[in-house]
């Protein structure tokens, strides 16, 4: 048998297709954390008038933010 | 990316359209003046030369010049100083190899070109669609209107617009006639040629020494058409996909169970301009292809009940963590589908990674609980059905959870 199909019977016992109830309950926490008004607040922002409907290529001005990859690098903004 | 950071650039010319200019039937003798309005009867178009145009309409049908195909919608008919009123799209509609003759003429690029070079001036694009998806030619004014405006022009001429285009389709035979009105195209755009764009990039990074050599790519456009004339906010098409993948993105990241495998995640730029991210992404693959489990893309994801997964019914190891998660949290009617040879031009981001060589899924909806106002002023976001993105966002995190996970998965 080739090492990758031995590898494979050896990780599905390590990766069973149920998890344990631990890690299970983890799952499921971070699933219920999801939430519809935090994806429309997402999908306004992206929307709003701001971003001028994000034609690419373009050039938004927005306002400088600390760690704005674009504002931060001059020579990789695209500008017109 | 070799840089250090998370943008893959790529070339990316575009107009901005600084107002919405206007459309004119001027008085003849079959016809009164009439303005057209903006945005219920005609969108400028997203790269029309900047300018004021007038002319006699010619009706050109789809604007093809197939002559191997035994097919010119040109023959016969001058053009020159024209506006043509003309259809997007082709007069054959099968998806078979055919349609791969046909092609090449169905690209809006084709169009403009073909009628430039014939010396028409000006077009009224039939499908008020905003579509950045077009070239920018010098002294060529065009905007695109709505079917009843194609309707009302024909008025007087005997024929009606849409048994004519209706014939078209049916015998593959051109019906090109000079409608004898004169119409003027003002706009107002600046174009810049020279301007770039590109992909925002994401990872994370697999959990397992082994398995992370392997690689999901979860992909949205983030880009829309932008502001012709007022603005088109791209709620659905396609903030809607790329806040969904967000957050699914930030429960993977969050997730007491970590992936195994690594997760890309790519905000496409340049969708609606010609595909031209998720072009450079398989050009200059951020992954190595061989070691991708699959593509996953999200398209307008925010309106509906349902969810069908496209291609999942010829990718069964991929489809099941879907259905599994869907059946046990999510209760949501899923139906999904065989993968199809497209043989015409592709149209979204998938298509181009299934062109690649890829597998692909693609995320979608069904059951529209709201109006769809594709490339519209009015997709904004009374247009989206928060609960399907919410889902398709859980959808994801446990799908792709899944997929990093299980070590069965291959790579085809
Ligand atoms: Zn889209």
């Amino acid at each position: 048998m080739k090492p990758k199909y031995l590898l494979l019977i050896l990780l599905c016992f390590l990766f069973l297709k149920t998890y344990p109830q631990e890690a299970q309950n983890a799952i499921l926490k971070t699933f219920h954390s999801i939430s519809s008004h935090d994806l429309l607040n997402d999908a306004a922002e992206l929307s709003s008038a701001k971003y001028g409907g994000r034609l690419s290529g373009s050039q938004v001005t927005l306002p400088p933010r600390n760690g704005w990859p674009i504002s931060s690098n001059k020579a990789e903004s695209n500008q017109p | 990316m070799s840089d250090g950071t998370y943008l893959q650039y790529f070339p990316n010319a575009y107009s901005d359209v600084l107002n919405h200019g206007s459309v004119t039937l001027l008085a003849g003798i079959n016809n009164q003046y009439k303005d057209y309005k903006f945005p219920d009867d005609y969108f400028p178009g997203s790269n029309s030369a900047s300018g004021t145009v007038s002319g006699e309409i010619v009706y050109v049908g789809f604007g093809i010049s197939a002559t191997e195909l035994g097919y010119d919608d040109y023959k016969n008919i001058d053009v020159k100083g024209k506006i043509l009123l003309m259809e997007t799209g082709l007069p054959y509609n099968g998806n078979d190899s055919t349609l791969l003759k046909w092609e090449k003429y169905s690209y809006h690029r084709y169009k403009f070109q073909r009628a430039k070079e014939l010396g028409a001036v000006g077009l009224l694009y039939i499908s008020k669609i905003a579509n950045p998806n077009t070239s920018y030619l010098e002294g060529f004014v065009y905007a695109h209107t709505s079917e009843s405006v194609a309707e009302e022009l024909f008025d007087g001429t005997g024929r009606k617009y849409s048994e004519t285009n209706a014939a078209i389709k049916k015998n593959i035979q051109p019906n090109s006639f000079a409608i004898n009105k004169k119409v003027q195209i003002s706009a107002s755009t600046k174009h810049f040629p020279d301007s770039r764009s590109c992909n925002v990039v994401g990872i994370i990074e697999g959990a397992d020494s082994i398995l992370k050599s392997e690689a999901i790519i979860l992909g949205a456009h983030l880009d829309a058409v932008g502001s012709p004339g007022c603005l088109f906010p791209g709620a659905l098409d396609n903030a809607s996909g790329s806040v969904n993948i967000l957050a699914a993105a930030k429960a993977l990241a969050a997730s007491g169970v970590k992936p195994a495998r690594t997760i890309l995640f790519i905000f496409f730029g340049g969708e609606e301009c010609g595909l031209y991210g998720s072009t450079k992404s398989v050009e200059s693959p951020l992954w190595t292809k061989e070691k991708v489990i699959c593509m996953i893309n999200l398209d307008m994801v925010g309106n509906g009940t349902g969810f069908r997964i496209s291609n999942g019914k010829s990718f069964p190891d991929l489809l099941s963590p879907f259905a599994d998660a869907n059946e046990k949290y999510l209760h949501r009617d899923l139906s999904s589908s065989e993968a199809r040879v497209n043989f015409g031009r592709p149209r979204t981001d998938a298509a181009v990674f299934d062109k690649a060589g890829y597998r692909t899924l693609s995320l979608g909806t069904t059951g529209n609980v709201k109006p769809v106002y594709y490339h519209h002023p009015l997709d904004n976001t009374d247009a989206l059905t928060p609960e399907i993105m919410e889902d398709s966002a859980k959808l994801l995190y446990l799908g792709i959870l899944e997929l990093a996970n299980n070590p069965n998965i291959g790579i085809y």
